[in-house]
């Protein structure tokens, strides 16, 4: 039987809190709890790095230069831009009884979500997995975790989005960052655009809250309890730390993923964006220019190749004829394709 | 490890050399002093696509239920959590650096780490499911699995 959400809406809250408040409620969520939605924006940007992220993802000199703070959170993706013109919603639920399996997990998440858009007008469906997309462009940037006996699923609506300010926080080439936003600006898209009309704050929220509340069996306002707040300060500092931040993680490949299936492949100083299985644009440098003179025609064979080993090995071949690196450049995009789309 | 010590349950093979948390889906191996710690088969097929996995270093003294890592798959951040009581000896860097190990070899090449347990070896299996009892328990846990539509039939 459900019970219905308890209903959260915070407003503007500063740019930590943004992001430590929802885990606060998790920590403090016990079996028994509501589940609950919360809302809410930061009042100054910052740069959010995934649980399992490196640092050195990103580029901390431009961090610098625009001001922004940079947090860690505890759900999983990319490094992303958060700013004011941002609504983030959060669904916090009880572990026990939601679906093991991550597809129906995301599923049943964010199928509300997904309702919400499309009552703003928004042609939205979720794909692989945990991708809001519209008309294949991305609508909203999604994450989840487990924290203590609660799960909780997070994602946007994107009201205005700086796209210059993602791709200058990422520590990537200067080619690879225009790459980037060019491809952020073609495939995110702010509720505007998809919707192909003004949408306003109120208005969002009020479909979110519908279609959440639709889902769990209503949805009652309350207000933070004071343990939750009590968390929430505790985790400020944490977010904030440079331990927590600097943590050591893993490598993860060289990549920016832009959606699903939109992805720019980092080859050293070099870079291949890649598009729903199609090579986009291809910039190589140093080491990967088989010979002088050769670069620009090499770039423009690959351009519009599906990513499949025969298909890429024959342009090489057509536009350079024998070279030593043929099968490294092949099998660096193909594999950094299949990895990361 | 032999075929004989190798249940098949469904699609699922489940070694019987080794003793399983209920319900995290970890596996415990005794090998000497030290215990050999990893995912289950279920567990694997319920995560998805690993992308990211970490794990506590060596030296960290781990209780039984804290967590000794976590893994990322599909932006989602679950906790793995410690089946027994001990202190971290190794870690499987292989798995780190690719975890597509852990889904492709569970219960062999994917281990996450080595634990010396804080109990004699054998003490530390209290609370775990082992020998037969594995079968009943992975089949009721496969059949529950299934019954929510978390895992294809």
């Amino acid at each position: 039987m459900l019970d219905g959400l308890r209903l959260l809406d915070l407003g503007w809250v500063s740019a930590v809190r943004s992001q430590t408040v929802w885990h606060a409620i998790a920590e403090r969520m016990r079996p028994s709890d509501r589940p609950v939605l919360c809302l809410c924006s930061p009042t100054d940007p910052y740069v959010s790095i995934g649980y399992h992220r490196r640092l050195d993802e990103i580029d901390l000199d431009a961090c610098e230069r625009r001001g922004l703070p940079v947090f860690r959170r505890r759900v999983g993706g990319g490094p992303v831009y958060c700013d004011p013109s941002q609504l983030f919603f959060q669904l916090i639920v009880p572990a026990r009884g939601w679906p093991a399996v991550m597809d129906r997990a995301w599923e049943r998440a964010m199928g509300p979500a997904v309702d919400a858009f499309r009552a703003l007008g928004v042609k939205a469906e979720l794909v692989e997995g945990n991708d809001l997309v519209a008309e294949g462009r991305k609508i909203s940037g999604t994450g989840a975790a487990r924290i203590g006996d609660a799960l909780v699923f997070v994602g946007n609506v994107i009201f205005e989005f700086d796209h210059a300010a993602m791709a200058d926080v990422l520590r990537v080439p200067a080619g690879a960052k225009r790459e980037v936003e060019r491809l952020m600006r073609r495939y995110l898209a702010p509720v505007r655009e998809a919707a192909g009309r003004e949408i306003d704050r109120v208005e969002a929220i009020g479909e979110i809250v519908d279609a959440y509340a639709a889902a769990f069996g209503g949805a009652r306002r309350s207000t933070l309890a004071d343990e939750e707040t009590a968390s929430a300060r505790v985790l400020d500092a944490l977010f904030s730390s440079r331990d927590w931040v600097g943590s050591d993680r893993p490598p993860v490949p060289p990549r920016v993923k832009i959606r699903a299936g939109v992805t720019v492949l980092l080859l050293g100083s070099s870079w291949v964006s890649v598009t729903d299985g199609v090579v986009d644009r291809v910039a190589l440098l140093n080491g990967w220019v088989p010979a002088p003179g050769l670069r620009g025609k090499l770039q423009r064979a690959l351009s519009g190749r599906p990513v499949e080993p025969k298909a890429l090995a024959r342009a090489v071949r057509d536009a350079c004829g024998t070279w030593d690196r043929s099968e490294e450049l092949v099998n660096a995009i193909v594999a950094g394709y299949r990895g990361g789309a | 490890m032999g075929e004989a010590t190798v249940c098949e349950i469904d699609r699922f093979r489940v070694p019987l050399d080794r003793a399983y948390h209920r319900t995290d889906h970890t596996w415990v191996r005794v090998e000497g002093d030290l215990v050999r710690v990893g995912l289950d088969a279920l567990g694997v097929e319920t995560a998805g696509d690993l992308a990211q996995i970490i794990m506590k270093p060596p030296g960290t003294a781990l209780e039984a239920g804290d967590e000794m890592g976590s893994i990322e798959a599909q932006k989602f951040v679950g906790d793995l959590r410690s089946p027994v009581s001990g202190d971290v000896v190794e870690v499987n860097a292989r798995a780190l650096d690719d975890p597509r190990l852990v889904q492709e070899d569970p219960y062999g090449e994917g281990w996450l780490l080595i634990l010396r347990p804080s109990e004699h070896p054998a003490d530390v299996l209290a609370g775990l499911i082992a020998g037969e009892g594995v079968r009943d328990w992975f089949a009721a846990e496969l059949d529950r699995y299934r019954r929510e539509g978390s895992v294809a039939g």
